[in-house]
């Protein structure tokens, strides 16, 4: 190797240790394209475009400068390096007047490696010219270099390397966090705009993580006391970790849809979208997304005009959630049930329900809700015509049904056990039993031979509201016995 | 725990900062996350002694608030008989990270000085406070000798 390849090796070896990674860019071994970046802020660009019309525009920085340079075989001990100039917004005459500068240090360190020096040099100058000199863009030198290239195009381009140059100077840049004090590169933090707040982005993760598991989603703002600045979508999803945002997004979504009125969230799972009540007085939703269509009160398929179906564990998680919630609380759910009206149908039917399973039993046979007030334990179903044990619920022989309370069995000498103010002595023809269902009387039947009133209900109206599901047999109703 | 290095600068930062309105800040010796700050508030009728808070910082703070309580008794219509409040700054909703203790001892400071008698924890304070001045300036300051602490020299 001659002398002269040795030492434009080695100057650029020096060079590349100087520089900051990535601004050489070796293009053949013994030349290259180095990226000037200049600490000049706030500047601003001019320019008329191809309709006529002037603009003007702010860049926070300079955009960056490329010096190409091309060692001769000859470099340093005859000849000098051959410099090229590429700029998107220097003249020409400027350009010529950097070249004519870089000759200058050349001609004064003859036989000498003199890249560091141009290089040093251009960074001044050019430097210096964003900083004194109006930069009108039609102006550009690159616009005779580049002949396809428009004003509109380049005025977009030398706004993307102003902000490209705006990155890089943030990201290199030490900030002290102020949540957790420390100090962090650039690259690991986040800037919140326009507000200019800069946070570490592991506190800015913890944060919003926080405020997604305690159902706060509006509040994922800038973290600075009192700050509103929103944070961007894009930036959400990227501290989120999936399975957060997923979260995130469901909650922003519900509560979308909790303030419009006729919008509700399509319950099945898969789908989660938007859906419509399209029909208030049969509470008919139709989801758009999926086509499927539910009841608005149940969640469940639509079901026509017959009642709702919820289950037990259902029921007693609304009730529980009625019971602990204050008037708030209640409107909010409400926004689940089609309106508070619906809600306090749904919640009335519940405790009918709940009274009826503590004060109520079913015939043994056919299943209806049978309520004793008074009277002995031999009960007569008049719906299914069975007779049966209040204390054992066992179906009784029609023809001697008091034979159960004869005997050894476990119901013998009990015909009349905790029964207020029983008395076998008593006459019976002024006594009988009050036995009530729920439901409005719609019957009174004497039974003659055995001195009883049967009561006879009717659960129609309160089925029509409502059906728990717990047996369709449950029409009507009931009935009462005496001795 | 991240809180570690921002809970020591802030208590160096509050214990430095010189100014008379809260003092004795301190912290238990074994658990950073429990503090105790003397506040001196310098208006009638609390200007007559000076009011301990406890406050709690959560383990995930500061992505949480603190939770801060009255240790000393305060007859004043938005700090009820156990010492709690509602104070914006620190409400869960409304809290920041950024947010520093001091700025919320500032807030309480203006919470004690200037009682916010629409929206009350105790009615009855601030019903007297709004109607009968005079009587409720009496009360509370014969409150604040009877049960304040001594303020510093």
């Amino acid at each position: 190797m001659d002398e002269d390849r040795e030492n434009q090796l080695a100057e650029l070896e020096a060079l590349e240790s100087v520089l900051r990674e990535g601004k050489l860019l070796r293009l053949a071994e013994t030349s290259g394209i180095i990226t000037l970046d200049f600490d000049v802020t706030n500047i601003k660009i001019y320019g008329t475009l191809e309709n006529g019309e002037r603009f003007e525009n702010e860049l926070k920085f300079l955009p960056p400068a490329k010096l190409r340079f091309d060692f001769p075989a000859d470099y340093p001990s005859v000849s000098t390096p051959k410099f090229e100039i590429q700029t998107d917004w220097l003249t020409k005459e400027q350009t010529s007047k950097c070249l004519e500068e870089m000759r200058q240090i050349c001609e004064e360190n003859e036989s000498m490696p003199v890249l560091y020096f141009c290089y040093d040099k251009l960074m001044e100058i050019v430097a210096e010219i964003g900083t004194n000199n109006k930069i009108v863009l039609n102006d550009a030198l690159v616009l005779e270099v580049e002949k396809n290239l428009t004003i509109s195009q380049l005025r977009n381009r030398v706004i993307g390397q102003s902000e490209d140059e705006s990155a890089e100077h943030f990201n290199n840049a030490n900030f002290e966090c102020k949540i957790c004090y420390d100090e962090v590169l650039g690259e690991h933090c986040h800037q919140f705009q326009p507000c200019g707040h800069v946070f570490c982005i592991s506190c800015i993760e913890n944060y919003f993580e926080c405020l997604v598991n305690n159902n706060l989603p509006n509040s994922l703002k800038c973290l600075a006391e009192g700050c509103t600045t929103p944070c961007e979508h894009a930036f959400i999803q990227k501290v989120l970790k999936p399975a957060e945002f997923l979260r995130y997004e469901s909650i922003l979504l519900e509560k979308a849809i909790q303030e419009i009125d006729d919008a509700v969230q399509c319950p099945r799972e898969d789908c989660a979208k938007v859906a419509y009540l399209t029909d208030p007085s049969k509470n008919l939703v139709e989801c758009t997304y999926c086509s499927s269509s539910f009841c608005n009160l149940c969640k469940q398929t639509f079901h026509g005009i017959s009642g709702c179906k919820f289950k037990q564990e259902d029921k007693t998680a609304i009730l529980e959630k009625w019971r602990e919630s204050g008037l708030e609380e209640r409107k909010e759910m409400a926004k689940n049930f089609g309106g508070m009206r619906n809600l306090e149908i749904i919640i009335e039917n519940f405790e009918n329900d709940e009274w009826k399973d503590a004060n109520s039993k079913q015939c043994p046979k056919c299943c209806v809700s049978i309520e004793k007030n008074d009277g002995c334990h031999k009960m007569h179903c008049t719906k299914c015509d069975t007779y049966f044990c209040w204390l054992c619920q066992k179906v009784l022989h029609k023809n001697d049904p008091y034979q159960h309370f004869r005997g050894d069995g476990e119901c013998a000498g009990r015909l009349f056990e905790g029964v207020d103010g029983a008395d076998p002595e008593d006459d019976d023809d002024e006594h009988f039993d009050r036995q009530v269902v729920i439901g409005d009387l719609v019957d009174v039947d004497f039974d003659e031979e055995d001195d009883d009133v049967e009561f006879v209900l009717n659960f129609d109206d309160f089925n029509e509201a409502f059906d728990d599901g717990s047996g369709e047999e449950e029409e009507n109703s009931e009935e009462e016995e005496a001795e | 725990m991240s809180a570690t290095r921002r809970l020591q600068k802030e208590l160096g930062d509050l214990k430095s900062c010189g100014v008379k309105a809260y003092e004795n800040v301190d912290c238990e010796e074994s658990n950073l996350l429990k503090w105790t700050v003397l506040l001196v508030p310098d208006k009638e009728p609390y200007n007559k002694g000076a009011f301990k808070v406890g406050i709690t910082f959560p383990v995930d703070y500061p992505f949480k608030p603190p939770k801060v309580l009255f240790e000393t008794k305060i007859y004043h219509p938005n700090i009820d008989e156990e010492g709690k409040f509602c104070l914006p700054i620190v409400a869960r909703e409304n809290w920041k990270p950024a947010t520093k203790t001091e700025q919320v001892m500032m807030a309480l400071l203006s919470l004690i000085n200037e009682p916010e008698p629409s929206h009350p924890i105790r009615a009855d304070v601030a019903e007297e406070y709004q109607k009968d001045r005079k009587k409720f300036l009496k009360t509370a300051e014969e409150f604040t000798k009877k049960h304040a602490e001594k303020r510093p020299e």
